[in-house]
């Protein structure tokens, strides 16, 4: 094993594959920060590319990609409030607040080091915990889906602090949207209502670029402002962001990290999972979470750490057991067999020497993405120096081509506008946009986990013994059941104190 | 418009919603029905509490209008042209189409100058970022884009 550790280490820092992962990496971002370009797409077209490369090259090449992109969904989303993938929506929450009070610069670094962090940690447990974690993922069945299901929408409380009915009844119409098209159990068609393009149901991403893209565009439209924000660089921002990071958020980081870690190695879950569940968790620990969805960095560190976490754990049932757990890692799994590498248990002990240069190439990449990603934030930074008029015409035009190239439909477009439109006045009536891509993007794992459950407990004769009495499920509903609880808690706690504190 | 008037309206709204989701469901053969339906009981039952929130329980609901002070007909420009944009995109294509709606939305939310200086800048805006999508969208990621009897 040290041996092939050594010629990983040696093949991922030669000059030509850092040249290789920094290209890569700069298309990354470049892919992430546009919405509707997905890191699966971006992995997909390189895969060709690989065809003449030595396999460690090819591979590293596809890696530095992934991870560009899904760091790259921030940019948009802290300067645009447009979420350049799934997995930054959570992003937006403090990024874009941040932004508006002239800290873009910080977000955007903020973001870009607890990436890196989140990348880093990742690897590590990709390195060194592959086969243990890959066992746990097999453990995951459709009970412990719907839990985990579940226990994300539990965030729903912690997003809709103005108004809960609104914040709720904007979860569980994501989770009715997610219900429209063929049903996963009888495959009949279901709440089409003679629509034919809606048995294909409702597309995660181009409801998203509707409800965040396009509303906010008619948002900055409605505020007839010149410019979306005001920005001038500020002095001492990487001194700042590291030492927030490094002194404060520390605690903070480690557990997004660990919950993105834990979260991508479940086949089917991944970034945006991950990305809400640790954002619930930071502001559920946070001392101030009243804070939070008005500039917290807190949320941009649990957000981005998070969801770079599950680049590399997502690749851990496809090293360890074969099986692709992640679109991306499907199409990792073409690029590793067009090379004659079969991913699996004998993987690293047959080509351990690329399994390894892979794996570490996985931290270089992270930590050039540090420098790239630093010089390409200056980059996009100046997007707040372009009148908004010009930016929300623009931003149009990329909102109808990423939502049409998910499926090559010209419904998606009409479902980006309807969205849109839906998601502004929405929006300007109390209805956040975040817990309606929530349920959305929940609805399809838990109705698929409840689904499968059920037809599991039939067999079984016994609904607790299927949805209870299994351990990962037990502690999911403990988890729910806390976070729930602990947030009232909190505030009787607080009020009791106001009053003790008024009394006195 | 007060917020309750719109509480109202939307508490309604969801009511109807549920009602014409709750009648597909009738379709849905068990158990494939127990969960969609509990999404639209939950749902009914938030919409309800919704209303029955603005209608006696108001107090507790913000002063606001916030549909007030809106500049809808900034908005509506927006939201017209995106659909016009739509429809001659399907036709037209893609390229051709994006190229003047930028023309055009742009001078619409702009200061509405007419003269050939302005529209030869927004022309050369429209060329720079249709080229630059051309390039990075077309040539290199190879997306496709929607297809039209011109380009």
């Amino acid at each position: 094993m040290l041996a092939d550790f050594l010629i990983g280490l040696q093949n991922s820092l030669n000059p030509i594959n850092i040249l290789i992962m920094s290209l890569a990496l700069a298309g990354g971002i470049a892919i992430g920060t546009l919405p509707g370009l997905s890191a699966t797409m971006g992995v997909a077209l390189l895969v060709p590319l690989t065809f003449g490369m030595e396999p460690s090259s090819g591979l590293l090449m596809l890696g530095a990609m992934y991870c560009g992109a899904i760091y790259g969904g921030a940019n948009s989303a802290i300067l645009i409030n447009t979420p350049g993938t799934p997995s930054a929506v959570c992003t937006t929450f403090d990024g874009y607040p941040l932004t508006r009070k002239g800290r873009a610069d910080e977000a955007l670094f903020t973001a870009l080091v607890s990436s890196v962090i989140g990348g880093i940690i990742g690897t590590i447990f990709l390195m060194f915990a592959t086969q243990p974690l890959a066992l746990i993922s097999l453990k995951f069945g459709s009970p412990e889906y719907f839990w985990m299901a579940i226990f994300g929408l539990t965030i729903i409380s912690s997003l809709s602090e103005g108004n809960m009915i609104k914040g709720l009844l904007g979860g569980v119409l994501g989770l009715l949207l997610a219900t429209i098209g063929i049903d996963p159990v009888t495959g009949h068609n279901r709440f089409i209502f003679g629509f034919r393009p809606l048995v294909e149901g409702i597309t995660v991403i181009p409801a998203m670029i509707g409800f965040f893209s396009f509303a906010q565009i008619l948002s900055l439209v409605d505020e007839d402002q010149k410019y979306l924000a005001s920005y001038t660089p500020n002095k001492g921002i990487v001194s700042k962001v590291i030492g927030q990071i490094f002194k404060k958020s520390k605690k903070n980081v480690f557990r997004s990290s660990l919950i993105g870690t834990f979260v991508g190695l479940l086949p089917g879950a991944g970034g945006n999972v991950a990305s809400f569940v640790a954002y619930n968790e930071t502001k559920r620990w946070a001392k101030n979470p009243e804070d939070f969805g008005k500039g917290e960095v807190n949320g941009i560190i649990a957000s981005e750490s998070s969801n770079n976490a599950t680049v590399s754990s997502s690749l851990i049932p496809l090293l360890s057991l074969g099986i692709p757990g992640s679109p991306v890692a499907a199409v990792l799994l073409g690029g590793l067999l067009i090379h004659g590498l079969q991913p699996g248990a004998k993987l690293f002990i047959e080509s351990g020497d690329i399994a390894y240069t892979f794996i570490i190439g996985l931290v270089v990449a992270n930590l050039l993405m540090l420098f790239i990603g630093y010089f390409g934030m200056r980059l996009f930074a100046q997007v707040l120096n372009v009148p908004s008029h010009y930016i929300a015409t623009i931003v149009i035009v990329l909102s109808v081509i990423g939502s049409y190239a998910i499926r090559n439909s010209l419904f998606d477009v009409v479902l980006m506008i309807v969205c849109g439109i839906v998601g502004f006045f929405a929006l300007r009536v109390g209805f956040e946009p975040g817990p309606i891509v929530l349920g959305l993007i929940l609805g399809s794992i838990a109705e698929e986990g409840f689904s499968l459950s059920l037809l599991m407990a039939n067999a079984q004769g016994s609904m607790f013994g299927t949805f209870v009495a299994r351990p990962i499920s037990a502690f999911l509903i403990f988890m729910c059941i806390m976070a729930i609880v602990s947030p009232i808690y909190v505030r009787i706690k607080k009020s009791r104190k106001n009053k003790s504190l008024e009394n006195a | 418009m007060s917020m309750r008037k719109i509480n109202i309206i939307v508490g309604t709204v969801i009511l109807v919603l549920s009602y014409f989701f709750w009648t597909d469901a009738a379709a849905i053969r068990p158990p494939a029905h127990i969960y969609p339906k509990t999404v639209i009981g939950i749902t009914a039952f938030l919409g309800l509490t919704l209303l029955i929130q603005a209608l006696f329980f108001s107090k507790g609901i913000a002063d606001v209008k916030p549909l007030e002070n809106m500049k809808i007909g900034r908005v509506l420009i927006v939201i017209i042209s995106t659909i016009i944009y739509y429809y001659c995109l399907k036709t037209i294509g893609f390229f051709v189409t994006s190229f003047f709606f930028i023309i055009v939305l742009t001078w619409l939310l702009g200061d509405r100058q007419i003269g050939l200086k302005v529209f030869a800048k927004l022309g050369l805006l429209s060329i720079v970022v249709m080229g630059l999508v051309y390039v990075s969208f077309k040539i290199f990621l190879k997306v496709p884009t929607p297809p039209g009897i011109l380009f």
